[in-house]
């Protein structure tokens, strides 16, 4: 049997943390698409819209994410009778979580601004896309790029939970390793530190982000 | 330093078209809340007319200037700018606004753009003007309320005076058949007033239909045509400046004078 030296667990964990980007990567932009559209649903004048993506929204902020992954992995193979792979139901799942909080901090984002834009862009004759383009969202990119970052640390650590049903992400690489070679502090603690390495410079950026755009304004 | 095109036109000399632009019949608004902000408001502005909006606060005054562009609905009776009825949420009505200008007490101006891009955006996009046309145009206007050299700006570098005047340019490179003032010194500094007004005289003198929520005396007096006065949701007076400040006959209008007059 092979030994596992220190460099091939490492080694190891690096081609695992592969996984770990690509989901969280997944996640932020399926849940980037559909929060942008939940948003859209959110501000709509349309109370049917708003009432959906309500429930929407308070479904997947208000149930752990272990949970939508049980549920998209176990859930939906008994509904739908098909086997959805890790991948798949993790994606589903993560898409959800994410694209929940997303649409609530750019809701957020856009409430906060005085309803005076809306009004002189009212005035000047635009309509309520224009206005969106021209005038609403370009103000609230900027006061969410902040928290939209800090959530994606989020996610990433979030994407660990995907281990539970069966995806081999960097958690899940780093379990499977420790049973072969028990060295349990060494493995999850450098787990730990891969995770750490990806998070805190994004922490950290979106701190810098948030200092440095809420002074401009 | 303000200067826009000159027509025979003055406070004292009678209005030579009498155009209906806007005309109001029987307004009413009730708030979400179910108070009755507007009980039936009827009034009629001509081209070429500046008509001031007196009244104590929660006269609803603003209210009625508000509902002109569809900012405000209003649940009975008819406003028809130019002809055609106005109506909140109806479809069309941005078409209307365009020919609506109009002038806010915040200035509402776009901080995230430049001045030159506060007021080029709505003549690009909604007039199909190109760039260098939308931009020489701005310029123009720029340099008639008397700042073409803070084009390159953005707002928040600008002071309150500054910020109006731009959103006046603004309001008016859509180039309106009327313009709506809402209080459009109310949040300056008394050192600003002064620049603003004369920036709204002197477009009253180029003989632009103008709608004045204000409180300036010196302005009304001056410079408008007719004055009318609001209280409790109800129209009390309409005339004209020198009967409005020189010989009031309503009680609730008398009341009122001696009020902001000291």
């Amino acid at each position: 049997m092979d030994e596992f030296t220190l460099s091939r667990i490492f080694i190891n964990l690096i081609i695992a943390t592969k996984w770990t980007l690509i989901l969280s990567a997944i996640a932020f932009i399926g849940g980037g698409i559909v929060g942008f559209i939940v948003m859209l649903m959110r501000l709509s004048a349309s109370k049917w819209l708003r009432g959906v993506s309500f429930v929407y929204v308070e479904f997947f902020q208000g149930t752990p994410l272990l949970l939508q992954l049980f549920l998209a992995f176990f859930g939906l193979s008994v509904v739908f009778g098909i086997n959805l792979s890790p991948l798949v139901a993790a994606t589903l799942a993560l898409t959800g979580f994410t694209s929940a909080f997303l649409a609530d901090i750019w809701r957020g984002s856009i409430e906060s601004l005085p309803p005076g834009q809306w009004e002189a862009g009212s005035a000047i004759g635009f309509g309520y896309l224009k206005q969106m383009q021209l005038i609403i969202l370009p103000q609230a990119v900027k006061s969410a790029i902040a928290p939209t970052i800090g959530f994606l640390v989020q996610v990433i650590k979030g994407t660990s939970l995907a281990s539970i049903i069966g995806f081999t992400e960097l958690s899940r690489s780093a379990a499977l390793i420790n049973n072969v070679t028990l060295q349990s502090l060494l493995i999850f603690g450098l787990a730990g530190l891969i995770y750490f390495a990806v998070c805190y410079p994004l922490s950290t950026w979106s701190q810098y982000l948030e200092k440095k755009l809420a002074y401009e304004t | 330093m303000t200067n826009f095109q000159p027509r025979s036109h003055s406070s004292n000399t009678a209005i030579l078209e009498t155009k209906p632009i806007i005309v109001a019949r029987d307004v009413e608004k009730w708030y979400d809340n179910g108070f009755h902000v507007l009980k039936g408001v009827s009034s009629t502005i001509n081209q070429g007319e500046v008509v001031v909006l007196m009244g104590p606060s929660g006269s609803g005054k603003s209210t009625f200037i508000r509902t002109f562009n569809g900012l405000e609905p209003y649940q009975k009776g008819r406003i028809e700018i130019d002809g055609t009825l106005i109506a909140h949420n109806q479809k069309g009505i941005e078409l209307l606004r365009r020919e609506v200008g109009m002038v806010f007490q915040q200035f509402n101006l776009f901080p995230h753009l430049t001045v030159l891009k506060n007021i080029t955006l709505g003549p690009t996009h909604l007039r199909g003007l190109s760039k260098p046309q939308a931009k020489a145009n701005a310029m123009q206007l720029l340099a008639k309320v008397g700042i073409a050299h803070q084009a390159n700006k953005y707002p928040g570098q600008l002071s309150g005076g500054q910020q109006q005047r731009v959103a006046i340019a603004r309001a008016l490179a859509m180039q309106p058949k009327v313009m709506l003032f809402d209080e459009p010194t109310s949040a300056l500094d008394p050192e600003m007033v002064r620049e603003v007004l004369d920036v709204m005289r002197s477009l009253a003198e180029s003989g632009m239909t103008m709608v004045c929520v204000t409180h300036e005396v010196g302005f009304a007096r001056e410079v408008a045509d007719r004055i009318i006065f609001l209280a409790d949701g109800t129209l009390v007076a309409d005339t004209t400046p020198d009967e409005f400040f020189n010989n009031p006959k309503e009680e609730r209008l008398q009341k009122f004078l001696a009020q902001i007059l000291h």
